[in-house]
């Protein structure tokens, strides 16, 4: 999901995980309203949200952080715990403190969190920030491969959604509205860019991309 | 006859260190947690508040008590304190910033605490008095009848926290994922409140209420600066520092306990820091 700053995309991930109550419409998650059955919804769904709303000056260790969501459902599986680390490559960091990590590597922390624990759908909000190409072709390779072995659907919110480009995976382009949808490269082109985007200002990475692919 | 009298008097001395070494033990149990899980949850200005109610709600009690004849002043007192902190707490559910809406609270408080010492000043026998031991207390005046019944309810409250430690941390680290992984943020955020609300209570009485402000704050600088996210490095800072700023206070006449309590803290903090700079 990929849109200018101010579209909707965090608001419409709050909504879908019923952080924020929507003011009209439907939501179903896998067939569950996320504002009726919240437990349900915790146990289908796992959620990224912006680094920036972490508070990295409280002194946890990458392992405490990573192993949050079992911890707060009072399961001990350090396994998983391990295994969501080394999928995002991050498991020599296990005892260091976020707050010493660069920016990237607090990313990929922020990501092992959301994999820990078994879900259906994973919602990431802005996961690539911070990481460079390569990184982000790593871990866009890795969510592929989850989403082909356990069948887990990932939806990624981000300005430059480019290292997706070669899974020609489901894009939806919004600006307060849905512009449009369809898969990567049906509509990752420079005029619906434009359109979502603004005409002057639209994504570098994508209009890159979008001329690549158009 | 001289021999009995200085036993006498040296009897009564060992009591008062007795009680100050008591209070200053029990009150840090408390507030060296309580201390670290105000930093890292980002509600010092919070604590500090708690302290101007306990303030306030004690001189509201007082003239309560005064007015109503033998009605307790602790009841207003608790009454008072719990109706800031529900109003404290709705502010915040209603959008207002954590600080605006605890901003707004010791407005409220300090506006009542002038006002009801004004008048226990000028009406009430021996109000100076009562105003002085609220605001600056002594740990050496501690009854020490009272210390099980202290030590009991300080750690119950110390266990409570100590239960809900993790949580509140989670919480503040990252509040938006908290209430999707585990929920019910709302009512941990409550919660935590009023556990610190209880603290700043439980600090002042034994304390008094000025130095409790210096027992909520440094030890959870220290801890901040050692990067520890436990609650127990915090505990040890404030028995370390308490207990030596009651001892100074003891044996140095002129050296009120609020002033020692500050020394030793500050002291404590300045040698952690640099300790941590040199070591890394």
């Amino acid at each position: 999901m990929a849109g200018p700053n101010g579209a909707g995309k965090s608001t419409l991930l709050k909504v879908i995980i019923g952080l924020i109550k929507r003011r009209s419409g439907r939501v179903s998650i896998f067939g569950v309203d996320p504002e009726v059955d919240k437990r349900s919804i915790r146990s289908l769904v796992s959620y990224m949200p912006q680094s920036s709303t972490v508070s990295p000056e409280i002194p946890l260790k990458v392992w405490d952080i990573v192993a949050s969501p079992l911890k707060l459902e009072g399961i001990d599986d350090e396994d998983a715990v391990d295994e969501a680390m080394k999928v995002v490559g991050i498991e020599r960091y296990a005892h260091e403190r976020f707050s010493k990590l660069s920016g990237g590597l607090r990313q990929r922390v922020l990501i092992a969190r959301a994999l820990v624990k078994p879900s259906k759908l994973v919602l990431l909000d802005e996961p690539l920030s911070h990481i460079d190409p390569k990184g982000r072709a790593e871990i866009i390779s890795t969510l592929h491969k989850i989403h082909k072995e356990r069948d887990v659907s990932f939806l990624i919110v981000g300005h430059d959604l480019s290292a997706c480009a070669m899974y020609d995976p489901q894009v939806i382009l919004l600006n307060r509205k849905i512009i449009a949808v369809g898969r990567f490269s049906e509509v990752v082109k420079p005029r619906l860019l434009a359109e979502t985007y603004g005409s002057l200002l639209y994504g570098e990475g994508f209009v890159f991309m979008g001329e690549e692919h158009g | 006859m001289g021999r009995a009298s200085y036993s006498w008097v040296r009897n009564m001395v060992d009591i008062l260190l007795a009680a100050g070494l008591v209070s200053s033990l029990i009150s840090a149990l408390l507030a060296g947690a309580s201390s670290t899980l105000t930093t890292y949850t980002r509600t010092q200005f919070l604590a500090i508040e708690s302290l101007h109610m306990v303030i306030a709600a004690g001189l509201l009690g007082g003239i309560a008590s005064w007015y109503f004849g033998a009605a307790p002043a602790d009841i207003f007192s608790l009454a008072f304190m719990a109706l800031l902190t529900l109003l404290v707490a709705y502010m915040i559910e209603k959008g207002y910033s954590q600080d605006t809406a605890i901003g707004f609270g010791v407005v409220i408080a300090s506006a009542i605490a002038s006002t009801s010492s004004y008048y226990i000043a000028l009406g009430i026998p021996g109000g100076i008095s009562y105003i002085y031991t609220l605001l600056f207390g002594s740990p050496f005046l501690f009854p020490l009848s009272s210390a099980a019944y202290y030590l009991v309810l300080g750690l119950s409250i110390l266990a409570m926290m100590v239960l809900l430690w993790r949580l509140f941390i989670y919480m503040a680290f990252d509040p938006e994922f908290f209430e999707i992984a585990k929920g019910g943020g709302r009512i941990y955020r409550w919660v935590l409140y009023t556990v610190i609300a209880i603290t700043a209570i439980y600090i002042s009485r034994l304390v008094g209420a000025i130095p409790a402000h210096i027992l909520l704050i440094i030890p959870g600088m220290a801890v901040q600066s050692l990067g520890s996210s436990s609650y127990l490095p915090g505990i040890a800072i404030a028995i370390v520092s308490s207990i030596s700023a009651a001892i100074l206070s003891y044996y140095i006449a002129w050296l009120p306990y609020g002033l020692s309590l500050c020394l030793t803290s500050i002291s404590l903090y300045i040698g952690i820091r640099l300790g941590v700079a040199r070591h890394g």
